[in-house]
């Protein structure tokens, strides 16, 4: 039978008051007599309800806004900065939400490798997980992004390499609202609710407002999309406006010297529509002109076809088993092939949307695959792992496999055909491009290296990618620094270099007209490049996440980047509205 | 999917979210490590519907998932979890005894009209309490001792959980 004492207990056991030897005792009569568990259980459920119960009440105090201590002097005046402070904390107290309990944030979508730090124990993050004061959220890998939601619909995207600290903070203007990157960048979505984030070098206060922020090693920098940020140096008092279309960095090196705003390169543009594949991300897309098809491949494995004048979708059909992780299409064939994660190449006529056939497994997925001009020849990597320094040439009419070359010492990264000749170019993990022309004698097919055309990049970065220009005069390589390069693809000579993107390059595709470059990148930007003016024009900032592809729809005056937010973008591209704006 | 559709699921997870807490916090005793728990039990419990055999079923098997969740939190934490696997098997034995005595939804309805009859000093410090106010803040405030502030909390806490069986036993008569 239960006794008062026994209800003291069970309270007392709760609240954590019992010595060691108490609980040994007491958890022995748990274990023996269910009513006393039960009272346990009906104590906790008193607790459980008074926290609850304390969360839906009305705050009974005022609440008291305090700035951080680098933003105590945005205006020369001592006076002045104490009365705006005073206006500030009149303001926060009538016109800031605060809720009693902390609204707290929660993961909406994570990609790769995402973990959530409590300071006790780390644990794998998935969607839906609150973020408490005091979490750190990291995106480990290249392929990491999370997405946070706060309950006022601000949104903070997590770029991949990211750490990203949920402060705990007394001041309750910000309470759940003060974050610090430790590294990485960020792209924030802010609402009309203040948020405070630093980084190791700088302080930034905003509402209203989308902005990017990226810290890497020693510098951090800041870019408004829309809205203004307050951005000062980390523990000084000065802090500048940086408004749309302006960013501005500092780094360790340079305290006490003011911030400098600056204009952004290009103009910003923002998609005409997303086309939403809703399955994952969308790591690659090709055009069909014939067709007048956007072709993209889906993380379900699924190939969708779109229609750029209509804007819809125009029928999938099931290529793989895991995600596609290439296209490549042939103008003379109508011909597709497919590379998947599951290892498979697959050679699709496009006409009847079946199946022509399937190649060989390989040993590791194909992130790269080339059709000859005439179609008849796709050329396949074996994959970019050290061992994996190959080329294999196919035959597009039986399937058949003409030949396995060696051309590189250790793994091939990308590789293109020329569209105007049988020149195939292959980018190295050796860090080189390297020229090869296809011949065809009475053995067979013969892969023969141009031996004077080999292109060394330097020790410090790597080649990411390749494209070469539809005349096939010029070869465009992606380098892992963000910078793109332009060669004479008969020489092999350097002709210029732009820094491009402010981390690694993804992709990059010429025009028809051989005019225009779109480079893709991990930044999430799309660049568009002029070359004989040898200048930025455009930027497109719009996905979210990493920017895998970039298109250009021939006759459409326009662009069609994928993303790995799962989405299609296109964009309208007036060549000479741009040079204008520029 | 089994039985229940995402929707029922999502419908018997609400329904059944404060009992599982319940055990799950008479279990860990603290309300972050509580949360977390619970978060991991309510995507197990999504991504193993299939297994769920009747929607009746939902609350022993939800409560089997949290059990086990609470014992791997256990090992992960052994310093500062003293309770014994057989005392959590005791509780989750227990929460079904409760759960099926009345559900936390009549005893959470229950704890609310009580607290409503709690004078207003009485509420104010349960208030601050719960909201993280250290004892010591509060004696300070109230110009009274620390004891006295636990002594009164522990008091209201008799008279709540009285309060609610009480109103418990009304229902049952009634």
């Amino acid at each position: 039978m239960k006794t008062n004492q026994d209800y003291e207990l069970a309270i007392n056991y709760l609240a954590d008051l019992l010595s060691a030897e108490e609980v040994v005792l007491f958890e022995k009569r748990i274990c023996q007599e269910l009513e006393l568990a039960a009272l346990v259980i009906e104590c906790a459920q008193i607790e459980v309800g008074l926290y609850e119960w304390t969360k839906s009440q009305p705050l009974s105090e005022p609440v008291r806004l305090k700035l951080p201590s680098g933003f105590l002097g945005w205006s020369v005046n001592r006076w002045v900065g104490l009365v705006a402070l005073v206006g500030v904390a009149i303001f926060a107290a009538i016109f800031v939400p605060v809720e009693a309990g902390t609204p707290l944030p929660r993961i909406e979508e994570t990609f790769g490798d995402v973990r959530i730090n409590n300071g006790k124990q780390e644990k794998t993050a998935s969607q839906g997980l609150y973020l408490f004061p005091g979490n750190t959220l990291s995106t480990l890998g290249e392929d990491g992004y999370a997405s946070v939601l706060f309950p006022d619909e601000t949104r903070v995207e997590l770029g991949n390499n990211t750490r990203l600290v949920f402060q705990k903070t007394a001041n309750q203007a910000f309470k759940g609202r003060k974050l610090y990157v430790e590294q990485g960048s960020l792209t924030a979505d802010i609402s009309s609710v203040p948020m405070f984030l630093a980084t190791p070098h700088a302080e930034v206060i905003t509402d209203h407002s989308r902005f990017r922020c990226d810290s890497v090693e020693e510098v951090t920098r800041f870019e408004t999309e829309t809205g203004l940020l307050k951005v000062a140096r980390l523990g000084e008092r000065s802090s500048i406006d940086l408004q749309k279309g302006y960013f501005t960095q500092t780094s360790v090196n340079e305290k006490g010297n003011p911030l400098i705003l600056k204009k952004s390169a290009s103009p910003l543009l923002t998609p005409l529509i997303s086309l939403v594949d809703g399955t994952g991300p969308v790591r690659c897309i090709v055009y069909a002109p014939e067709l007048k098809l956007i072709i993209s491949g889906g993380a379900d494995g699924k190939v969708r076809f779109w229609d750029p004048i209509s804007q819809l979708p125009e029928g999938e059909f099931q290529a793989h088993t895991s995600p596609v992780f290439a296209l490549a299409y042939s103008r003379s064939q109508k011909i597709l092939a497919t590379s998947g994660q599951d290892r498979w190449i697959t050679i699709w006529d496009l006409i009847t949307k079946t199946a022509k056939f399937r190649l060989p497994r390989h040993r590791q997925e194909s992130s790269s695959l080339s059709f000859s001009p005439d179609g008849s020849i796709l050329a396949t990597i074996f994959g970019t792992s050290p061992e994996g320094g190959e080329v294999k040439l196919w035959s597009t009419f039986d399937g058949s496999q003409l030949g396995t070359f060696v051309a590189h010492g250790s793994g091939v990264q990308a590789l293109a055909f020329s569209p105007k000749s049988n020149l195939l170019v292959t980018l190295g993990k050796d860090k080189a491009a390297r020229f090869w022309t296809i011949e065809k004698n009475e053995s067979g097919i013969e892969l023969r290296p141009v031996l004077r055309q080999v292109i060394s990049c330097s020790p410090l970065v790597e080649p990411r990618c390749l494209e070469f220009s539809h005349d096939g005069k010029l070869l465009v390589l992606g380098f892992s620094d963000g910078t793109i390069s332009f060669f004479d693809s008969v020489t092999a000579k350097l002709l210029k270099t732009f820094k491009a993107h402010s981390r690694e390059v993804l992709r990059v595709s010429f025009d028809p007209t051989t005019k225009l470059v779109a480079s893709t990148g991990k930044d999430c930007k799309t660049h568009i490049w002029d070359i004989s003016l040898g200048k930025e024009l455009a930027t497109l900032v719009g996905h979210r996440f990493l920017t895998s592809q970039a298109v250009f729809l021939e006759n459409f005056n326009s662009l069609a980047t994928a993303g790995w937010d799962r989405t299609i973008k296109l964009w309208k591209i007036d060549q000479r509205q741009l040079s204008l704006v520029k | 999917m089994g039985i229940v559709s995402a929707a029922e699921l999502a419908c018997l997870l609400m329904k059944h979210r404060a009992a599982l807490y319940g055990f799950i916090f008479a279990s860990v005793r603290n309300h972050p490590d509580t949360e977390d728990i619970l978060q991991i039990v309510a995507l197990v419990v999504v991504e193993s519907a299939d297994q769920l055999k009747s929607e009746d079923g939902f609350f022993p098997w939800a409560r089997e998932i949290a059990r086990r969740r609470v014992l791997s939190h256990r090992r992960k934490n052994k310093r500062e979890q003293p309770l014994d696997p057989s005392v959590i098997q005791a509780l989750a034995d227990a929460v079904d005894f409760v759960e099926s005595q009345a559900s936390t939804e009549v005893r959470s309805q229950a704890l609310i009209t009580c607290l409503d009859s709690l004078p207003l000093k009485g509420k104010q410090l349960l208030l601050d309490r719960y909201n993280g106010i250290s004892a010591e803040a509060i004696a300070e405030k109230t110009i009274s001792t620390v004891h006295s502030i636990y002594a009164k909390i522990k008091r209201m806490k008799l008279v709540l959980k009285d309060c609610v069986q009480r109103r418990l036993n009304l229902e049952w008569e009634t």
